[in-house]
């Protein structure tokens, strides 16, 4: 050591302690910042966020309460509520949830809070404030950057219910501007009773814009100095003030009820007057009426005998004039006939003359004629008569020759019988034969017939006898017949002759008639030849007569047409005007019966109108009767959903920095306490030097004191410096996305500063004191001296034989190692599982509030989408709906849900409230753990943990509710179930009856069929009566995006436990190798290749960290609990759960780090000078 | 026959900055094998120097060395690992056992990485420490301990011992006996030893003795009759 004049030694000594180790300084300085700056940075985060938030509620005048009551809030009121002491501003507000029609077509429900002074003022961020009372400004946050906002309208749907169209003055309002509210600090706008049930955005409208006196609610601001955001002294002045709120708000609200039941009963007294005047008038003007339309009826009446009688004579006309006409008609057509009959007749009478003439001519002819035949007839006679005379003498003649015939023929048959008679004889008596008399006759006989000759009896002879005999027979019967015959015509002749002789006689007599006839003719004839010119003078007379008649007819015919023409004129002129008047009489009287529907709808109408105005005035009645005392509701600010978020959010910060800057810290001063250790270790010889020079231990120990407090003193203020800078900074970043803020305000926590530096200093020195002061103890001469190894043990491995006789040499090596330095052990196990645990929690935050969305909708709430109806849905609606979407959904069920407060006496948190008769399996899976919970039975409830958790709720327990409309409803809590995302009450619909509020089945849980995400929405979405959709799938996304700013701490939570593993892991490493070097070089010495060598240092690295990675991982699983239960955030709960692959990831990246400074390590150790390390100790 | 141990014009030169240091300067030896060769020199003389060179520990600038035909001179590390790891056996001044291990566990170290080690046992039994086998190097006296430095070196079987000042840390009696196990190991076992010494009243005990004097070889003679440790009085 070269002396200097100026400069004391030892501090040169420090300075070029220092020079000479900048590496290690520095290192101290950078682990000692990066130790401070972690654990003031995450500690003042919290503090800098409530400090921005505190400045803004500052600057904006955010409200300390918000008055409501049932029956709202008059000028009166606010002005009372002004003049409590202590308060410096009340303010009347106006708020209303309405809907409006979105471009797309959908309604969209907007929350209308009327503009304030003085409490909860607005930043304006784009455009200009409202001048008209129907413009409005915007939600700034949520609709700050959409093009063409400003100056588009806002149209309030006619859906709105009544009263909210009442509140409202205008049908729309004209957006002229973006603005920020105190009232809305984030994304979250809350919930509502109408429409999709959810609150889109904000709207500030002007007091004017409002058309009402009655304020809906009050906004109370207190001090402009009230105590610091969140703090336990605003709580404290909240609390005290809210009794005298309440109690003024109460005596309010009994005056107010006072004023509306006085108000009402005059409205009661005004409107019963007004009904019973428009009784009066309904009457009266009912009779007059009446009276109009029965004078009407009358002289309809009048007209329609008119017409009758018309109708009557004009019939009576058509038929005279149709039986005129026919009688007429009749005459003439018999005149006619006459006429044609005369004519007939004459021409009958014409034909007969003729006829008659013509006889006479031919009598005439035949007359001439009879002359002629009487002379030729006589001419006849005469010779007939002569003739007779011939005859007669003929006759006589042969009358004789017939009688000579006779008497041959008799003498013929006499013979014969003879020859017959011989014949017989002779052939029955052949003996005769011989008989000559016989011989003789035969002869004889025989010569007679058959000719002269003699003859023999013979066969042959009496053959030709017998022939012959035959033919002489013959001949004889034949001259008998011809005989006959001659008799027969003598006898005809004889009377022919007779008949001839009377012919003649006759014929003489014939004559003598015939001339007698003759002269008859000729006189007939004479007659006939008078008659006919008397027929001829008799028909020219009648001809004569005909033709006059037939003049007559036609002349006759022709005066009956025309009048008959006439009368037919007359009749259809009758009819047409009968007609007309028909008409005329239908006009009336459809005139009239329009006039009596009229009346008879004004009449109902009227009626109607009456009857609703009484039973209106009932109602009112029996409204005022229910109209109740005044409730009223002193709200705190923990009420705004973004001022309780904002906590929260600053919580989950405060929560991860209630845990892990101590880590850091302890890390810090671990690795700090090391170093030092270590370099008072390696200074041993000099310290001995110095000692046996004769310093004292104070000058020695100070050199190491000054060193590490400086290095702790500068770590200290420049991680101090750069803590409560950046990290505020980086996590504003992630938390600027979702509070509507302006910039971080820094906040440096002096307290925080000094403690943190006070604790790395006495680390720091306190560590190097202990090494100064235990090599100081030591005698010079034992510290020149290299420092005694550490002693060789055993371990209680090698006591288990079983174990350790099957371990390769040099595994039990290391092992022996590894519990050689105790110290080392604990710290290295601390470090890497510390580090495991750090990792284990930042995946597991990660987890927790990413994977809270995947176990809701995966594993709680499986339906795809929820559908909310413009109005209650009856069973036929319902049906159309599953009919009409029949292609895009599978399965749906209908439920009531509407939003509830839940209560208690410190607490009120909102929750959905639902009611279902079906089951909701396939929609919703009930579960707790890995128990199914049953859905409750009436009067019960099933509420999830977050609920449960926040009322401290259990089985058994009763919750109660209510609706906006200050319904209760108690109800037994059944069993809770396991939700993450907003909060359920789950009842029967019979329960539902039971309570006074909303009962409307006006939502759906609906799944849709595989693979038709979008177009099923679609098709839902364009139902018939469908409000709102809202897909899981959606609200998937929007949370997804929501917390993916929450990411960014946990990616942050992981660097830093990968720093923080680093660091401890290269620090005992670095220590590891430094203290073992001489060993290490033994070994290089003894021939260990460098692979060798490192698994023989590194192995033992490996195992600790393996185990250190294993103690890590429950730690993480406790430290993330921990944590977990720090992060407190409304309407979602974080499951705690802590996926197998972040386990995994955690170890993984843990050894990975071991892995990476083994590596570096590995170097070092090569490069380990052998026979330097080895060299004796001078 | 050749020696087992040929050292020709090895230099061993530090560029420090712009001075040159020569180390050692053109070192020329032999040595034979089964020879107990002692290297002896002041302080800072190079003696170690050299040592290490043999042993494989160290790199020289130029020059050649042939152990036992191998001509380590030309060695990247692997190779001098190798050559360390089968033939060469050290003792260290302070011994450098490894703490953590029992005596018996270091003789057993050098057995690990050893193609025929001897056993250990016997070997530790040969330096008369069977009854230590089990105790820690903290629990056993500098001579134990360096008779169990030795034991690890003997125990690999190596070709060439190389004992850099084994009695340099030792009292007397017990630097006597450490000497008088080297010697009687070289004797019976036919190991070449080389023995690092500043102590000029051991060289009788060798059979070759080379002096080192900055950094050259002062001189090299032969001791045809080398005395047994115990007659030599130092």
């Amino acid at each position: 050591m070269k002396k200097s004049r100026r400069r004391d030694p030892r501090r040169l000594m420090i300075w070029r302690t220092i020079r000479g180790s900048v590496g290690r300084y520095v290192a101290i300085v950078a682990i000692i910042a990066l130790g401070a700056s972690m654990f003031s940075g995450l500690k003042v985060t919290t503090s800098a966020m409530i400090k921005t938030g505190d400045k803004y509620y500052r600057e904006q005048s955010f409200y300390d309460f918000q008055l409501m009551s049932t029956l709202g809030i008059t000028d009166e009121d606010i002005e009372a509520i002004g003049n409590i002491e202590g308060v410096s501003k009340a303010a009347g507000s106006l708020s209303v949830d309405f809907m409006f029609d979105t471009k797309d077509g959908t309604a969209s429900v907007v929350r209308a809070h009327m503009l304030t002074d003085g409490v909860n003022d607005i930043k304006l961020h784009s455009g200009r404030m409202p001048e008209s009372p129907n413009e409005c400004l915007a939600d700034a946050f949520l609709l700050g950057s959409d093009e063409g906002l400003i100056g588009s309208e806002i149209k309030v749907s006619e859906n709105n219910k009544e009263d909210t169209l009442d509140l409202l003055k205008y049908d729309s309002y004209t957006i002229v501007g973006t603005a920020f509210s105190p009232l809305y600090i984030n994304y979250e706008r809350g919930t509502t009773a109408i429409g999709t049930g959810s609150v889109s955005s904000f709207l500030l409208i002007p007091r004017d814009g409002f058309d009402t006196d009655v304020f809906t609610e009050a906004y109370v601001k207190l001090s402009d100095d009230s105590p610091y955001l969140y703090s336990d002294e605003y709580e404290a002045l909240a609390d005290s003030f809210e009794p005298k709120l309440t109690q003024i708000m109460e005596e309010r609200g009994v005056i107010r009820y006072d004023d509306i039941m006085a108000e009402a009963n005059e409205e009661i007294a005004d409107a019963e007057k007004e009904l019973k005047d428009g009784w009066e008038e309904y009457y009266s003007e009912k009779a007059d009426a009446e009276k109009e339309l029965y004078d009407a009826k009358i002289e309809l009446a009048d007209a329609r005998i008119e017409i009758d009688d018309g109708w009557k004579e004009y019939y009576d006309g058509l038929e005279e004039f149709e039986s005129e006409k026919k009688k007429g008609e009749n005459e003439l057509y018999d005149a006619k006939r006459e006429l044609e009959d005369a004519y007939q007749t004459l021409m009958d009478a014409e034909a007969e003359y003729e006829e008659g003439y013509q006889e006479y001519m031919d009598g005439q002819v035949d007359y001439a004629h009879g002359v002629t035949a009487y002379y030729s007839g006589l001419e006849q006679y005469e010779a007939g008569a002569k003739e007779f005379e011939a005859g007669k003498a003929q006759f006589d003649a042969y009358s004789k020759q017939l009688e000579e015939a006779d008497k041959l023929l008799k003498e013929s048959d006499k013979q014969l019988t003879q020859a017959e008679g011989l014949y017989s004889a002779l052939q029955y008596n052949t003996s005769s034969w011989t008989n000559p008399m016989m011989i003789y006759a035969f002869d004889a006989a025989m010569d007679g017939l058959v000719g002269a000759g003699d003859y023999t009896i013979t066969d042959e002879n009496l053959g030709i006898f017998n022939s012959a005999l035959g033919a002489a027979r013959d001949e004889y019967n034949k001259g008998v017949k011809e005989l006959e015959a001659g008799k027969a015509e003598l006898d005809k002749n004889l009377e022919t002759m007779k008949e001839a002789e009377g012919e003649i006689a006759s014929a003489a007599l014939g004559l003598e008639e015939g001339w007698e006839k003759l002269e008859d003719a000729k006189l007939q004839l004479a007659d006939a030849k008078k008659e006919i010119e008397d027929g001829r003078k008799e028909l020219d007379d009648g001809w004569q007569e005909y033709y006059d008649g037939l003049e007559e007819y036609e002349d006759g015919k022709k005066t009956f047409y025309e009048e008959i023409n006439k009368a037919r004129k007359e009749l259809d002129d009758a009819y047409i005007e009968l007609t007309d008047a028909e008409e005329e009489y239908a006009d009336g009287l459809e005139e009239y019966e329009d006039g009596l529907k009229e009346f008879n709808e004004e009449i109902a109408d009227a009626q109607k109108e009456l009857y609703d105005g009484e039973q209106e005035l009932s109602d009112a009645k029996k409204d005022i009767a229910e109209i109740e005392p005044a409730s009223v509701y002193v709200l705190g600010r923990e009420s705004n959903n973004g001022y309780s978020c904002f906590e929260s959010d600053s919580q989950i910060v405060d929560g991860v920095a209630r845990v892990f800057p101590i880590f850091f810290f302890l890390v810090a001063a671990l690795v700090c306490m090391t170093t030092m250790t270590r370099m008072v270790d390696d200074d041993r010889t000099q310290i001995g030097v110095m000692k046996a020079i004769g310093y004292s231990g104070f000058d020695i120990s100070k050199k190491y004191i000054i060193y590490a407090g400086s290095a702790a003193l500068f770590g200290s203020v420049i991680g101090m410096i750069l803590g409560s800078w950046l990290f505020p900074k980086v996590i504003w970043l992630a938390y600027k996305m979702m509070y509507g803020f302006g910039e971080i305000e820094f906040f440096f926590d002096w307290y925080l500063a000094v403690g943190v530096t006070l604790g790395y200093l006495a680390c720091n020195i306190g560590a190097t004191l202990m090494s100064c002061l235990g090599e100081l103890r030591q005698v010079p001469a034992q510290l020149i001296r290299p420092k005694t190894p550490k002693a060789g043990k055993r371990i209680f491995m090698e006591y288990i034989p079983f174990i350790w006789n099957r371990m390769k040499f040099l595994h039990k090596v290391s092992f022996r190692n590894i519990f050689r330095y105790t110290k080392r052990l604990i710290m290295m196990l601390l470090g890497i599982g510390g580090c495991t645990a750090l990792l284990v929690t930042g995946f597991g935050i990660g987890d927790s509030i990413k994977e809270f969305v995947n176990y809701q909708y995966d594993e709680i709430s499986i339906y795809d989408c929820v559908v909310s109806f413009s109005e209650d849905m009856d069973d036929f609606e319902r049906a159309y709906f599953l009919e009409e979407n029949k292609g895009s959904i599978s399965d749906a069920v209908f439920l009531h849900m509407s939003s509830v407060e839940i209560e208690s006496d410190e607490l009120v948190k909102s929750s959905y409230f639902c009611a279902v008769n079906d089951d909701l399996e396939g929609f919703m899976d009930f579960h707790n753990g890995s128990r199914k919970v049953e859905y409750p039975k009436d009067g019960g409830c099933i509420i999830n943990i977050k609920i449960a958790q926040n009322f401290g709720l259990e089985k058994g327990d009763t919750i109660k509710v209510r609706d906006e409309d200050m319904n209760y409803l108690t109800l037994t809590v059944e069993d809770i179930y396991e939700n993450y995302v907003f909060n359920y009450i789950y009842v029967t619909y019979d329960t539902l009856n039971s309570w006074n509020g909303s009962r409307d089945i006006q939502c759906a849980y609906v799944n849709f069929n595989e693979n038709s995400e979008g177009s099923a929405l679609a098709s839902v979405t364009g139902s018939e009566k469908v409000a709102g959709v809202q897909s899981s799938l959606d609200i998937r996304t929007r949370l997804g995006n929501m917390l993916s700013s929450l990411d960014f701490i946990v990616v942050f939570i992981t660097f830093c436990a990968g720093a923080l593993a680093f660091i401890v892991l290269y620090n005992l490493t670095n220590i590891n190798i430094t203290e073992r070097i001489r060993e290490i070089a033994t070994i290089k010495v003894l021939g260990f290749y460098p692979g060798e060598t490192a698994s023989y240092v590194f192995r033992e690295n490996f195992v600790l960290s393996i185990m250190g990675a294993i103690l890590g991982l429950p730690l993480g699983k406790l430290l993330h609990a921990y944590v977990m239960a720090q992060i407190n955030i409304d309407m979602i709960h974080f499951d705690p759960r802590i996926t197998a692959i972040s386990f995994l990831m955690s170890a993984v990246f843990t050894l990975a780090f071991a892995g990476v400074v083994n590596f570096v390590m590995y170097f070092k150790l090569k490069k380990i000078d052998m026979a330097e390390s080895l060299k004796s100790v001078e | 026959m050749s020696a087992f141990i040929e050292v020709s014009n090895v230099c061993k030169t530090y560029q420090m900055g712009e001075v040159r240091i020569d180390a050692l300067s053109d070192i020329n030896f032999e040595i034979n094998k089964g020879e107990i060769c002692i290297i002896v020199g002041p302080s800072g003389a190079g003696k170690t120097t050299l040592l290490n060179m043999l042993g494989g520990m160290d790199t020289f600038t130029s020059g050649k060395i042939v152990v036992d035909g191998q001509d380590i001179s030309g060695y990247n590390a692997k190779q001098l690992t190798t050559y360390r790891r089968y033939d060469v056996g050290f003792v260290f001044q302070f011994y450098n056992l490894v703490q953590n291990l029992t005596a018996l566990e270091n003789v057993e170290l050098a057995n690990q990485i050893s193609k025929e080690p001897l056993d250990a046992m016997d070997v530790l039994e040969r330096v008369g420490l069977k009854e230590r086998s089990q105790n820690f190097p903290a629990q056993l006296s500098g001579g134990e301990q360096q008779r169990v430095a030795i034991a690890r070196a003997l125990a690999k079987n190596p070709k060439l011992l190389l004992c850099d000042e084994p009695t340099g840390a030792l009292d007397y009696v017990t630097g006597k006996a450490i000497l008088k196990l080297l010697q009687d190991t070289a004797r019976v076992s036919g190991m070449t030893v080389i023995i690092i010494t500043h102590n000029q009243a051991l060289c009788d005990m060798a059979d070759r003795v080379i002096t080192v004097r900055n950094g050259k070889i002062g001189s090299m003679k032969l001791n045809p009759n080398p005395r047994p440790v115990e007659e030599i009085e130092w």
